[in-house]
């Protein structure tokens, strides 16, 4: 039978399909967003209703606060850098949109083989959380290797984040509050600096494209004859 | 060997902070005087050097692992905009770098971390082992082992001297301690994998350092890479501990040999960049000439670090030796060697000879931590190896 928590991992697989051909940062934000909502509703949905009554306290609570953070809090932080920056989109991808769908789609069908060698499905609360968590992990991976602006890193960082916590949900882990709490205090943090740090490459290179970020490094030792001048600084 | 390694680092940790305060209080200034312009405020810049040393004694501290999680990507939070004090492009691009791959670094760790806590409830050898390896790649990053180490000569380089004794000295044991908790955790069905991932990846990084400090043009970068010469041996050498007593001790003493004579030469390099206003090891040259204070510093602390006696390192690194395989053992003396070799290479060239160029000269207070640590460090490395010498015969 198709469970609502079924359904809302199949739309987590459908955004991380989305998210991959996005090239305007403002839907790519909004998948995004919306991955963090149903990240924040999981542990809700998956909760075994008949055998152990209304959940406790602190599942809400993890619940609202991940929901605010990763559905409403961290988008606007970066919808704001998007504006600040005036970069609308995502214009000459590493890999076109279309392979990035494809390799998605493939990642999709390998997390599913996966899933089903690790024989995780007795353990687990749906089959679907791990298969569609490990693609998320992968589609995250491939907007940080895959795309130039330094926000879409940004967004393929909290798509991977988004991964790993709807593993966690999947897997029913239970940390306790406080450390669920600083595992979201240091996701919002990390975004925060990593704002600000966008803000400052821009006025500092006037671009936020992360290949102008390639100074350092020690290519020139393998070819002595193109020595950078950074070492003079 | 876990509670070993945290009373050791709980003490060292502190010692170092304080080294590198004081050195702080006299670096930034001079700093500030000769870049110029566009640096972060004193106050700030002090903030966040307090709450890195805390969020690292809180990663040494933590009761659970998903805490000590929290906390080793809090140090990361904290020390970035320290590495971008000048706020130059350098910076800036090194910055991005440390926070982009260490966080996704940190991030593969969590995802370890919740395997291995899976792990404990169905008691799967096969589920403890991907956990580890995922532990050990991600907390790997944040430690500098290849081939996850990119990040960290671009930080090393670009961060004020203070930051860069400070990251290299005492962050990268902190990530080391994080990977030691695992590896106490395994059961014995996982342990021979996890032992041979730490000596397959320890000796890359031996490898990987070693290679890239050849023809090294940059004296900061130089040092950088040694770090990851000596994250390498410090895992070799914990992956070898049970096999039996003498590399446990070994491990003990390369941590708090490396971690010391790291801060002397971060510093003293900070020096020189101050007094040179470049990191080129081809401009910085006939240091012993012009300033022959910090020539002896420079070519004592990279005499110590490659494990010359009577440096502690020499004793560690021959216990390493033994303790290997012989394939091991050969192979990392083989690295060692031209890791001797490039330091030496890069020591002579800027102490001996004739000065190329022109340096403002450094106010005396710039000297004093270096010295102490190098006295200490000297003293310290006499004591043992005397004390060893006594133990074999």
């Amino acid at each position: 039978m198709l469970t609502l928590s079924e359904i809302v991992l199949a739309l987590f697989l459908i955004a991380d399909l989305a998210l991959a051909g996005a090239s305007r940062l403002k839907y790519a934000i909004r998948f995004v967003a919306i991955q963090g909502w149903m990240v924040g509703v999981l542990p809700i949905l998956l909760w075994n209703w008949q055998e152990n009554g209304c959940p406790g306290a602190r599942i809400w609570i993890i619940a609202v606060v991940n929901s605010l953070v990763k559905g409403v809090a961290l988008p606007m932080l970066l919808e704001y850098a998007v504006r600040k920056a005036r970069t609308r989109r995502e214009l000459e991808p590493m890999v076109s949109f279309q392979l990035s769908r494809f390799i998605v789609f493939l990642m999709a069908i390998g997390g599913f083989a996966i899933g089903r060698l690790l024989h995780v499905h007795e353990t687990v609360a749906s089959e679907l959380a791990i298969p569609v968590a490990f693609t998320t992990m992968g589609t995250g991976l491939l907007l940080i290797c895959a795309r130039k602006k330094a926000i879409t890193q940004v967004l393929g960082f909290l798509v991977l984040e988004n991964g790993i916590s709807l593993f966690g949900a999947g897997i029913l882990l239970e940390y306790g509050i406080v450390v669920e709490l600083g595992i979201l205090l240091d996701v919002f943090a990390l975004v925060f600096i990593l704002g600000i740090a966008i803000f400052q490459i821009n006025r500092t290179f006037a671009s936020t494209d992360t290949d102008q970020l390639n100074h350092l490094g020690d290519t020139h030792l393998m070819h002595p004859h193109h020595k950078h001048d950074h070492v003079h600084d | 060997m876990e509670s070993a390694i945290k009373q050791l680092l709980v003490i060292l940790t502190p010692l170092l902070f304080v080294a590198n305060l004081v050195q702080s209080f006299f670096y930034l200034p001079e700093a500030d005087r000769r870049e110029g312009g566009g640096h972060m405020p004193h106050w700030f810049y002090y903030t966040l050097l307090f709450l890195f040393f805390g969020a690292m004694m809180f990663a040494l501290l933590a009761s659970s692992l998903p805490f000590m999680w929290v906390a080793v990507e809090l140090t990361t939070l904290v020390s970035a905009p320290l590495i971008a004090y000048h706020r130059d492009k350098g910076s800036l691009e090194a910055m991005w770098k440390y926070l982009l791959i260490c966080s996704i670094g940190i991030a593969l760790a969590l995802f370890g971390t919740m395997l291995v806590l899976h792990a404990q409830s169905t008691g799967s050898a096969r589920w403890y082992m991907a956990g580890f390896a995922f532990v050990l790649a991600g907390y790997g990053t944040k430690m500098g082992l290849a081939p996850f180490h990119t990040w960290l000569p671009d930080a090393h380089s670009e961060a004020p001297a203070p930051v860069s004794a400070l990251l290299s000295g005492a962050l990268l044991n902190c990530s080391f301690f994080a990977i030691v908790r695992f590896r106490e955790m395994m059961p014995d069905a996982a342990a021979p994998f996890c032992d041979n991932a730490m000596l397959a990846l320890g000796i890359l990084s031996v490898a990987v350092g070693s290679v890239f400090m050849v023809r090294q043009t940059d004296f900061k970068r130089l040092l950088a890479y040694s770090s990851v010469e000596h994250m390498g041996l410090i895992i070799v050498l914990f992956s070898l501990c049970p096999s039996g007593r003498l590399a446990g001790l070994a491990l003990l003493a390369h941590i708090v040999a490396h971690s010391l004579t790291k801060t002397l030469l971060f510093q003293t390099a900070g020096n020189l960049l101050l007094a040179f206003r470049t990191r080129a090891v081809s401009v910085v040259q006939g240091l012993g000439v012009s300033m022959k204070g910090h020539a002896m510093l420079w070519m004592a602390g990279l005499i110590l670090i490659c494990g010359m006696p009577p440096s502690v390192l020499f004793l560690s690194e021959l216990a390493l030796v033994f303790s290997a395989s012989v394939w091991g053992s050969a192979t990392i003396l083989a690295l060692l060697f031209v890791v001797f070799a490039a330091m030496m290479k890069v020591g002579l060239s800027m102490t001996m000879g004739r000065p190329i160029a022109s340096h403002e000269p450094l106010p005396k207070r710039l000297v004093v931590m270096p010295a102490i640590l190098l006295v200490v460090l000297i003293l310290a490395g006499i004591y043992i190896c005397a004390c060893a010498a006594l133990e074999i015969s």
